[in-house]
């Protein structure tokens, strides 16, 4: 084998070198050999010599040997396209222009589709990871009662590893001589990172058993806590940390390329007393994450089986009403990638469609110039034919034309890719690693690209350039109608194409477009504006019971009004557009009223809050420094509670019950079933969960009747308040050291952020729709402005019989319209079909929204006329004595 | 191209004839192995220079056979080749080769004609 591969090395060489030096006087040696020969042995020397061969045939068959034909022939073949399409400098710019955009944005999009669902994650065999939840019938619960993760831990055959996560709030971080943080920490069980298959960089990983009360007074940190917050010191293994005031030694620091499987990235991680001796706590709690490794050769199906067996056993130990929601729940296991890019998978598939679209377009318009093209070398091909070119050597061609410029393109368009893929990091779900690299699969798939639409746009024209008539094309301007006419209805077709993807790209972006218009357009029911927002836990509990809490925030507020620029200060315990921290609840009940099912937001505030977000109240009066602690307790509802509550009546001064929860010291829920509260107030509604959500019923209670360790600061400021995070931070650190500030946010930031995808989503799928429409103007344009010069004759004629501008110019545009019309009829017809998969990206318009599909189908209809107005508007002018001696 | 066809059908056994007769008279020039073998054929096999050449290039290529230029009696540049390592390895597995599957051929054509 090897001597092969030596022979299709040294031929390759011999492709590109063309060396043959002494090859010509071997042969005129074997040659003159044999005519010698023939002189000595007195036979005819020419007998000899036909013998021998012929110099040339031999010589050639000899090169032959030392080259590798096609490739030769391609090299030829390129090289010459090369020279061709330098003598048009601005069709091939144009080609390689448009190209690059198509494949441009088509690799960029696949660079995301790569890095979220083909390129695996950064772990040592990742196929193997899975993530395991329960799951009932409707509902989308990730998370596993703590119960079953420890039956399966013990039971399960398919695992290699099965540990569990528990996410926390947060706690407050503390390192000698420096000021509190608030970090994420997350519990892990001890096995976590060594189920990944991942180490710490520094120091070591948690140890079995390391979660037994007394020994896990350890943590694991991110690389990002030790660099930011610990400043990279070198003795921080072994340091000791205060985590909400208990002490923590650090052991280990992660990787800086540690992917956690969570969006929210946790810096520091403790050892967790969920293993598999199973301690519950109780049975209602069900928030681990499961996450396991499979045993090499386990399939997804078969571990699913296994712990779906497990979990049936245990229906025994769950009372009522526990046993109702275990039997509901079934176990699903699937591949960790799967579940962490899943969320983004229609998004990331609606783009990748829509830039296909966009391709398809940039195509169609590429073979339409190369058509074009081909008018004017007509004679060139014609005259290759008539020098023995068979059709295939023609085509074989111009198809290397074809595909040179879809490699330029593509060149360009993975510079392109290469240069915007950062920007696109808003596609990938945040769980996935970010940057988008552009690796062999992207390039990959930028060379199929490349190579596709170059056969794409390059066939079809070089086939009919190829079929032409050999008589009338070598005469100079003969009339070659026929060949002509199918090159104007293949030219007509593609224009009709595009148009028509055009339109599908038009209408979705269109309706995602007016989606954001009308979220914006959402009211509030609270001002935004010049609101900043700041998070407060305080910790630890033991030392911040509720008097303290109360005095703290007093004093918080006190300092922060004081502060230049504030015009109102106020802590709330959930403010709008915050991530809820405490659920919703149910159960509440109007006096003289029966409870009621549907959840209202409860929300903790002083005396200023309705001031700070300018809600209004429609009734009664605000929260007033009376209502304390010992006081009456009352509240204030909004407009839906009191509706909710107290239908018709009239609810100031009637006593809303709400049943707080509390836990028992053995842990459980019981409900504070005299918690009378008195109604002095109704507020107008507002969207707590911000623009995308609906309006909730809301009670409002005094905060110093309902004290938190966990408040938001609101404050608002006579103008944009970023300015005075710094000095609200220091006011209130200046309190207590120990108590960070975070999350502290403007909420209009809040706001623009809660729409940030879809503003991105909508914006990017606009400019891909947009870019596509310029190319199918351009591409209408250039079928009409040929079709016009292939008329010149006809409508010079019907000058000269008395034509009137007006009814030319009717005439060509009226054509442009028929194609506008039967490409927005297939348009259509397409985007009825597809944007469906639009349906869940939609806010306030249907995915068939008549109003959408009417005004862009209407601007379609407009831009083409305006395309083909341009030749309309040459072709009036036509003088009929130039146009009849056009042919 | 019959003619084509019919020198890639070939090949196999042209390549195996230039590199026996290159073994036995090496260092030897194209002419003389286009000689030898028509005299070894009594005239039956006239290699043509479109044969020839292209033949020992190829072996050439693939390390059979090396070539070298040199002084021919008659004080002429000629290119001679000789037998590499590589091409006498190949020249004996090809030799073991062509002599079973001729015995196979002898014995099944004899078995058919009886």
């Amino acid at each position: 084998m090897t001597a092969r591969l030596r022979e299709w090395c040294l031929r390759l060489r011999g492709t590109f070198t063309n060396r043959h030096a002494g090859m010509e006087e071997e042969l005129r040696f074997h040659l003159e050999m044999a005519e010698e020969e023939a002189l000595r042995r007195g036979v005819p020397v020419r007998g000899a010599r036909v013998q021998a061969g012929g110099l040339a045939q031999a010589s050639e068959a000899v090169r032959e040997q030392g080259a590798i034909g096609w490739l030769g022939d391609l090299m030829r073949d390129s090289r010459h396209a090369a020279r061709s399409l330098k003598k048009n400098p601005l069709f091939a710019a144009a080609a390689i222009v448009s190209l690059a955009l198509g494949i441009g944005a088509n690799t960029a999009i696949f660079g995301v589709v790569n890095a979220a669902f083909l390129r695996p994650l950064p772990y040592p065999a990742p196929g193997r990871i899975v993530w395991v939840t329960e799951q009932d019938a409707r509902s989308h619960h990730s998370s596993v009662m703590m119960p079953e993760y420890a039956a399966w831990k013990l039971h399960n055959g398919s695992f290699e590893r099965l540990s569990a996560y528990q996410r926390a709030f947060g706690a407050n971080l503390l390192a000698p001589s420096q000021a509190a943080e608030r970090v994420q920490a997350d519990h892990v069980t001890p096995d976590f990172f060594a189920m990944l298959g991942v180490a710490p960089r520094i120091g070591r990983d948690f140890q079995p058993g390391e979660s037994e009360p007394g020994r896990n007074n350890v943590a694991l940190i991110a690389d990002s806590l030790w660099r930011n917050y610990l400043h990279a010191r070198a003795d921080a293994v072994g340091m000791s940390l205060l985590l909400d005031g208990a002490p923590k030694t650090v052991i280990g620091v992660m990787p800086p390329d540690f992917v956690y499987p969570e969006a929210d990235r946790a810096v520091l991680w403790l050892p967790d007393a969920v293993d598999a001796r199973g301690s519950v706590p109780s049975h209602s709690r069900r928030d681990v994450s499961v996450i396991g490794r499979l045993k090499p050769g386990a399939t997804v199906e078969q571990a699913r089986a296994d712990l779906e067996v497990i979990a049936r056993s245990m229906d025994g130990q769950y009372p009522e009403p526990f046993l109702s929601i275990h039997r509901a729940l079934s176990v699903r296991v699937r591949p960790l990638q799967d579940q962490l890019a899943g969320g983004s998978r229609i998004a990331i598939y609606v783009l990748m469609g829509a830039v296909g679209c966009m391709l398809l377009i940039v195509c169609a318009n590429v073979a339409n110039l190369f058509l074009a093209r081909s008018v004017a070398r007509e004679r060139e091909i014609a005259l290759r034919v008539a020098m023995g070119a068979s059709r295939s050597r023609v085509v074989r061609l111009l198809l290397a034309e074809s595909l040179l410029l879809g490699a330029a393109g593509g060149l360009q368009g993975i510079l392109l890719a290469r240069g915007t893929a950062s920007a696109l990091g808003f596609l990938l779900p945040e769980t996935i690693p970010h940057p988008i690299p552009l690796d062999p699969r992207v390039l990959g798939f930028a060379a199929i690209c490349s190579l596709g639409s170059g056969i794409l746009f390059g066939l079809a024209p070089s086939v009919i350039a190829s079929r032409l008539d050999l008589n009338s094309a070598l005469k100079e301007g003969g009339a070659h109608r026929l060949y002509r006419k199918g090159r104007l209805r293949l030219r007509g077709s593609l224009a009709i194409a595009q148009l028509a993807l055009c339109l599908v790209l038009l209408v979705g972006s269109g309706l995602l477009l007016r989606s954001f218009v009308s979220l914006l357009s959402v009211r509030l029911g609270f001002d935004a504006r010049n609101v900043l927002v700041a998070d407060i836990w305080l910790t630890p509990p033991n030392l911040y019971g509720p008097a303290r809490q109360i005095d703290f925030f007093r004093r918080a507020l006190a300092a922060v009004k004081a502060l230049p620029g504030v015009q109102f200060a106020a802590v709330a315990s959930e403010p709008p557009l915050g991530a809820s921290v405490i659920s919703p609840r149910a159960g509440l009940r109007g006096e003289g009223e029966a409870a009621t099912r549907d959840v209202v937001y409860i929300t903790a505030v002083s005396t200023d809050y309705f001031r700070a977000l300018r809600i209004p109240l429609l009734a009664g009066r605000p929260f007033q420094e009376s209502d304390r602690d010992g006081a009456r307790g009352v509240a204030i509802i909004s407009q839906s509670a009191a509706r909710l509550l107290f239908k018709d009546r009239n609810p100031m001064g009637q006593r809303v019950l709400y049943p707080k929860p509390e836990f028992d010291p053995g842990g459980k829920i019981r409900f504070d079933e005299t918690n009378w509260l008195t109604v002095v107030g109704i507020a107008a509604d507002i969207r707590h969960g911000g623009l995308e959500e609906p309006v909730w019923p809301e009670l409002y209670q005094p905060y110093e009747q309902e004290p938190m360790a966990q408040m938001n600061l609101v404050v608002r400021g006579y103008s944009d308040p970023s300015a005075m995070a710094r000095t609200i931070r220091q006011a209130v650190q200046a309190i207590d050291r120990e108590q960070p500030l975070f999350g502290l946010e403007t909420m209009e930031a809040l706001l623009s952020d809660s729409v940030a995808q879809r503003r991105q989503r909508a914006y990017l799928l606009g400019a891909f729709a947009f870019v596509s429409l310029i190319i199918a103007m351009v591409g209408v344009y250039g079928v009409m402005a040929y079709s016009v010069t292939r008329r010149t004759h006809e409508i010079g004629v019907r000058i000269a019989l008395g034509a009137k501008p007006g009814d030319v110019l009717a005439m060509v545009v009226g054509e442009g319209l028929v194609m506008a019309l039967t490409g927005i009829a297939i348009g259509l017809a397409l985007s009825l079909a597809l944007t469906r998969v639009l349906a869940s990206f939609l806010f306030g318009v249907g995915p068939r929204d008549l109003a959408t599909f009417a005004s862009i189908s209407v601007a379609l209809v407009a831009a083409t006329c305006l395309a083909s107005y341009v030749p309309a508007r040459r072709a009036t002018r036509v003088g009929p004595i130039r146009a009849l001696r056009h042919e | 191209m019959p003619n084509r066809d019919k020198a890639d059908v070939l090949q196999g056994t042209l390549d195996l004839m230039i590199l026996q007769t290159v073994a036995t008279l090496e260092p030897l020039h194209g002419y003389a192995v286009a000689r030898r073998l028509e005299q070894v054929s009594n005239g039956a096999i006239q290699l043509n220079m479109g044969t020839l050449y292209p033949g020992l290039l190829r072996l050439e290529q693939r390390g059979f056979i090396r070539a070298q230029w040199d002084r021919t009696e008659n004080n002429r540049r000629a290119r001679y080749y000789s037998l590499t390592a590589a091409g006498r390895r190949r020249l004996r597995t090809e030799k073991a080769e062509w002599t079973r599957m001729a015995s196979i051929m002898q014995t099944l054509l004899c078995e058919e004609a009886k």
